[in-house]
This record gives C-alpha cells, structure tokens and sequence, in this order.
C-alpha cells in the first residue's frame, strides 16, 4: 500500500484559511469515507494549557476544520477526547476553546480520566499484557489523531503516532510506560489504529520539548492515512532523521516497514524545510540514560511479581474447587513466565 | 456501626472455603456460632477459625437471641426444613443453592420468611461477578444489539473422590448435576438477560453406576422471544486446564461471551474499530485480578448485600422469588426427562 501523505501551507491568522487547509489536506490524500452514522474520536493534544501559539497544543481551529469537513460528508457521532495530564483535560478544554465547538457542532467532550475504565488483553503485544482503557473505546469506530509537531527531549520527535499515548485513562501509569515507550506506542497504535492523522504545523516546537520548548511559525498543515508516514514527514520538513526517532525506529522495524513507502502530495518538503533547533546531544544521551536505568528497574519489578506469583502457584497448584474453579496450576505458570517477565502488567 | 450477629449451619466444603472465611472480612457481620452434625467438620473450623460457639444441633443458634441472621451451608434436602424454622425464630435467612428440592419447599419458604418479616436471599454467587454485571449492564446497552440466543456451558471436575453416600450422589437429597450444578446456570441466565425461562426440554446422561444424572443438556426458550441452552458436565478429569466454563449472548450486532467464574469477558461488536482490529476483546473488570478467578471476590460480595439489606431493611439482591424461578426450571427439566417431552412452566 502506498501512503498518502499531504502538505498544505496556510496562514495563522484567518481561521476560515485554516478550515479550507484542512478540507483541502483531506481531499488530497483520497478523503475520508466513514460509514454513515460511525463513531469518531477525534485525539487532539492538549498536554498542557498553553495557547495553540506556543507550539504545545492542537490549535482548535484545525480541529473544527475536521470537524467542519464531517459535518459536510456526513452523519457521525463526533467525540473530542483528551486524557489528564499535568491539568485536567475538562480544564484544558474549557481554556483551550473547544467548550465552543460542543455547542456550535453538537460534539461530546469526553475528559477520557473521568469516564469508567475496563482492562483489555492485548494479545501478540510487544510490551502490554493488559491495557486500562475508557469504556467508551469498546464502541468507537474510527480515530482521528490531530497532533501538534514537536521536539521531544527524550524521543527527538513527536507527531500523530506519540499522541495516541495520550488514550491511556490514568496519568499516574504512564511513567511506568516511559522506559519502554517505543514499545508502548507500537502497542497502543497497532490496537487504536488511527484511520486519519493530522499534524498541526501552523506552529511547532522547538527545542526542549515537548512543553518547555520554543514555537516556531512553520505554517503548515500535513494530513495522511497513515499516522506513522505523517510523522517520518514531518521529522523531514523539521531535519530531523525520522530512523533515530525511537519510537518510529522501533514501528518501522516491526510490521511498519511499509509506512516509509509515501506519495507526498501538495507542496514539497522543501518548500517547508527548516531545521528547527533540539537539545544537545550529551544531553539526550542523559535522558535516554534514565530510561535505561527505568528499563533495568521494571524488569526487576516483573522478576520480583514472577517469584511472587509462582509461590501462589505453589501454594494453590492441583487444588481442587467444584464451584469456585480455575486455579492456578504449575503449567499455566510456565507458560505465563514469558509475559510476566517481560511485559507491563497494569 | 450496627454489626449483625451470624450462625452458621452446616460446616462443610462451602462453608469452609467460601463463607465462614468471606464473614470474618466483613466489618458489619459479627460470626458468633457455627453448627454441624459432624465432630469431625466442627474440630476443622475450631482450628481454623476465631469463633466462640460451636454446636452439634442448629437449633441452639436459633434460639439464641444475639443471632440475627443464619447462613444455612446443608445438603440440599435439609434446606428448607432450617430455612423454615429459622425465619419462624425471627432469622434472617441466607441459603446456599440450590433453595430447595422442589418448588413446593421452595414456595414455603419464601411464605416463612414473608410471615415472619425476615430477609431470605439464596446463593447464586455468579451473579456477583463484576464480568457478569458488566456483561449484563452491555447486553442491556444494546453493546450487541438485540440479543437472540444464549448458552451457559459448564465442565467441572465430578466429586467422584467422594462416598457414594454423599448427597451430590443421591437423588432424595438433592443430588444430580441438574439440580446441584444446573441450578447456577439457570439462575446466571434469567438474571443475565432479565428473561424467565418459559419452556425447556432436557436430556441426561448417567454413567458410572450413579443414581444421578453426570450430564445433562436443556434446551430452552426465553421471554422476549430468546432460545438457548444450557449445559453441564461433570467431566472425569481432574485438571481445570481443558476445562470451559462460559455464558454466551449472541446479538443481533456481536456477541458477549463471560467467563463462569471469570475474570474475563469478550466482546465482539461488528464495526467498531477494537473488533476489526482484535477480533474478540478480552475485557477484565478492575474488581478483579486478570489472572484469577473471581469467585472469592464475588462470595464476599453477596454476603456483603445479604448483610447490607437486613441494615438497610430492603430486599436482598437475590431474592426467594428469583430462588424459586431456577427451581421451577430444574422441575421442568426433570419432568422433560421423564415424559421426553418439552415443558411449559407456569410461574
């Protein structure tokens, strides 16, 4: 499958060019042609409360693009969902404009933290064996992830594929999954598979990200049916090597190859190129450092729970219960040792 | 805080694996007496558990005036007879399934308890599963669109290590798969689609040289137009790994399927994009642990009711009435047996 992969330019300060921007993004990768009456869940990033000009979060005004293209193509229940995270997700959608959008479009606004949560198995994961996720995933039928460019200090880069991150309900599991975040987001992508991304250009980020970096006016739209090209786009416009990107490195390496195989459509990269600035590299080499360590310590967590559960196993094994049922038995410890060692119980 | 003071009749497996342990956790249940005919079941539970009063003869906890409340652990056949006379002693009742042998001890229970104003509540412990509730709060969502038919499906480990004489071997005590086992089923299938049981055909199978049946398969149809089936096996094997234990729901949009004693739950609800991505999700509620079964978790739970509504003087979550529902079906299935024929049951 070739990956379509467009780029708009369009200019901050008319909100009526930035519907069209996206309208036209849309159209020029194919469209997109949800079943009439679908579920949407619309993922901007709002990670902090920072005007869309500080090149932290989704600028509202792409988002209501979308929302104006939906409207237009068809019948859909439309949700805007965003996860807490250092502020509340209700709050950042009160300051951030989108309590507007509720009204003027008839849309929910789901704070995903506040919603009931069930765990899901996520079976052939590379690193989760089970997922906490808001119950209202159970009946989505597709996700649109609008997410901002940005620098990251710990993974040089984040677009459409890292925004996904923020589907996981409880913020204080989250750190857990920092040490293993290439893995995490291949999980949480390849379950919650984006059928639409767009990447919020007007303004990036710069530098320390993904908060305490500098906005750069880059004015750009680029939209595509593959999250994953989006962002190996985007790192090229910013000169950034998309294979020393960790997260993307990793997708790529595993069922995502494919996703290097893009028609850019729209204007060029080098239309867009600027080389935007990044920490130095000691000082990423720092970070990368104390993800290792958090690597090493999980992995002692995991081998500590192993020996914990095979002492119940122990305990209980060949037990007999005529109502209560299933019992650990050694064998099924065995074959679970794999995943207890080696992957993120939650 | 009030604290209801509790006996308990009979001492045997359930008992001692699930309540008598389930009741010392419980802040607002105070566990006063035990009573069993068996020295031997007695000696256990004085070495395991912190209880003052142990008696030979029931009826010295209900003629103690501190007990509130009786959890009544006996063979089936003994069930109605303590039930009775409990409430008659002004007890609240908690009585393990199946209720009763027949719908007429049933029926003259809940008209015990009703003329003495005590609570009755029977224990059909799947219903407190969190899978189940969550299955059941989906299928009422419309989670799988209209629901058309149903099946529970059961092997469990037979209790051919015990005697012969034990009462899951003889029929005049209440023993039989269809009965002991079955009854679990029904109850977790009326509960689950909020449907009774309007008519069932059964089939049995009996090896072994038992005078019960081992297996049984009804064929049933619901309220609301459903159809289903229910089955039971008690399997020769002793291992649970080959074991299936589930309750199925097919919709007219996807299919629900929980596991009996969980933890887990699948859903598959065509179109969305968790099912075309993985199929069938596997859902594991948060009350419980994802690789263990739930059981205990939900024999605490309904003591807890049991205990909340005789504080809170309501109707207990599972009532004699709803007791005497899956006894009327158990009947009827063995009346189809004996008259191979469908039956229709009149509630």
């Amino acid at each position: 499958m070739i990956n379509k992969v467009a780029i708009v330019r369009v200019e901050y300060d008319r909100d009526e060019a930035i519907h069209q921007a996206i309208e036209r993004a849309i159209e020029l990768i194919g469209g997109f042609h949800p079943e009439e009456g679908s579920t949407i869940l619309i993922k901007p990033n709002l990670c902090s409360i920072s005007s869309p000009e500080s090149g932290v979060t989704t600028d509202v005004r792409v988002v209501e693009g979308l929302i104006k293209y939906l409207r237009k193509k068809g019948n859909y229940n439309l949700i805007i969902a965003e996860s807490n995270s250092d502020y509340s997700a209700t709050l950042a959608f009160k300051r951030l404009g989108y309590d507007i959008l509720k009204d003027r479009y008839g849309i929910k606004l789901i704070n995903l933290s506040k919603l009931k949560s069930v765990r899901i198995k996520l079976e052939n994961s590379q690193k989760i064996s089970y997922l906490e996720i808001p119950e209202i995933m159970l009946t989505v039928n597709h996700i649109v992830t609008v997410a901002k460019i940005k620098t990251h200090a710990l993974e040089r880069f984040t677009g459409a594929w890292k925004n996904l991150y923020g589907l996981i309900p409880r913020k204080s599991i989250r750190p857990k999954f920092h040490p293993f975040l290439a893995q995490i987001l291949y999980d949480i992508n390849k379950t919650f598979m984006p059928s639409l991304a767009i990447l919020d250009g007007i303004y990036a980020l710069e530098g320390p990200g993904p908060l305490e970096g500098i906005p750069r006016n880059m004015g750009l739209i680029i939209c595509s049916n593959n999250p994953l090209s989006a962002d190996i786009i985007a790192c090229k416009i910013l000169g950034i090597n998309h294979c020393r990107v960790p997260h993307i490195k990793y997708a790529l390496r595993h069922d995502f190859r494919n996703s290097e195989n893009i028609t850019i459509i729209g204007d060029s990269i080098k239309m867009h190129k600027k080389e935007v600035l990044f920490i130095t590299e000691n000082q990423y080499r720092l970070y990368r450092l104390s993800l290792w360590i958090g690597k090493i310590a999980q992995y002692m967590e995991n081998l500590s729970k192993a020996f914990f559960i095979s002492a119940y196993a122990f305990r209980t094994a060949n037990s007999l219960e005529l109502v209560s049922g299933h019992i650990y038995s050694l064998k099924r410890i065995i074959n679970e040792v794999n995943e207890i060692l080696f992957k993120i119980e939650v | 805080m009030r604290r209801i003071n509790i006996g308990v009749i009979g001492c045997g497996y359930i008992a001692q694996t699930a309540h008598l342990s389930n009741l010392l956790k419980i802040p607002e249940a105070r566990l006063i007496a035990v009573a069993d005919i068996s020295e031997e079941k007695l000696a256990q539970v004085k070495r395991r558990f912190a209880i003052k009063e142990f008696y030979k003869d029931y009826n010295r906890i209900l003629k103690n005036p501190n007990i509130d409340a009786v959890l009544i652990c006996t063979p089936t056949h003994l069930h109605a007879k303590i039930a009775i006379e409990a409430a008659e002693a002004k007890k609240h009742v908690f009585c393990e399934k199946p209720m009763a042998r027949t719908s007429k001890e049933a029926q003259e229970m809940i008209k015990a308890a009703r003329e003495n104003d005590v609570k009755l509540m029977i224990g059909h412990f799947l219903r407190f599963l969190p899978n189940h509730e969550l299955a059941k709060r989906y299928i009422r969502d419309g989670r799988i669109g209209k629901p058309t038919y149903v099946e529970a499906h059961s092997e469990v480990p037979g209790p051919y290590s015990l005697p012969r004489t034990h009462f899951f071997f003889k029929k005049e005590l209440g023993g039989g798969i269809i009965l002991d086992y079955g009854v679990h089923l029904v109850d977790l299938v009326y509960w689950l689609m909020d449907s009774r049981i309007l008519s069932v055909g059964a089939f049995i199978h009996t090896f072994m040289n038992l005078e019960v049946e081992n297996e049984a398969s009804l064929i049933i149809r619901l309220e609301n137009n459903l159809i289903g089936s229910i089955k039971m096996f008690w399997v020769t094997w002793k291992s649970w790994e080959p074991i299936e234990r589930y309750i199925k729901v097919l919709g007219t949009e996807g299919k629900i399927i929980s596991e009996l004693t969980g933890p887990s739950l699948m859903i598959y609800r065509e179109g969305t994009l968790l099912s075309r991505i993985l199929g069938i999700q596997r859902i594991i509620p948060k009350e419980l642990h994802p690789k263990l079964p739930g059981s205990q978790y939900a024999y605490k739970k309904e003591l807890e009711e049991f205990i909340n509504a005789i504080i809170r003087d309501k109707d207990p979550p599972v009532t004699g009435e709803d007791g005497l529902i899956a006894i009327k079906v158990i009947e009827a299935a063995k009346e189809s047996v004996e008259k191979k024929a469908i039956i229709q049951i009149n509630y």
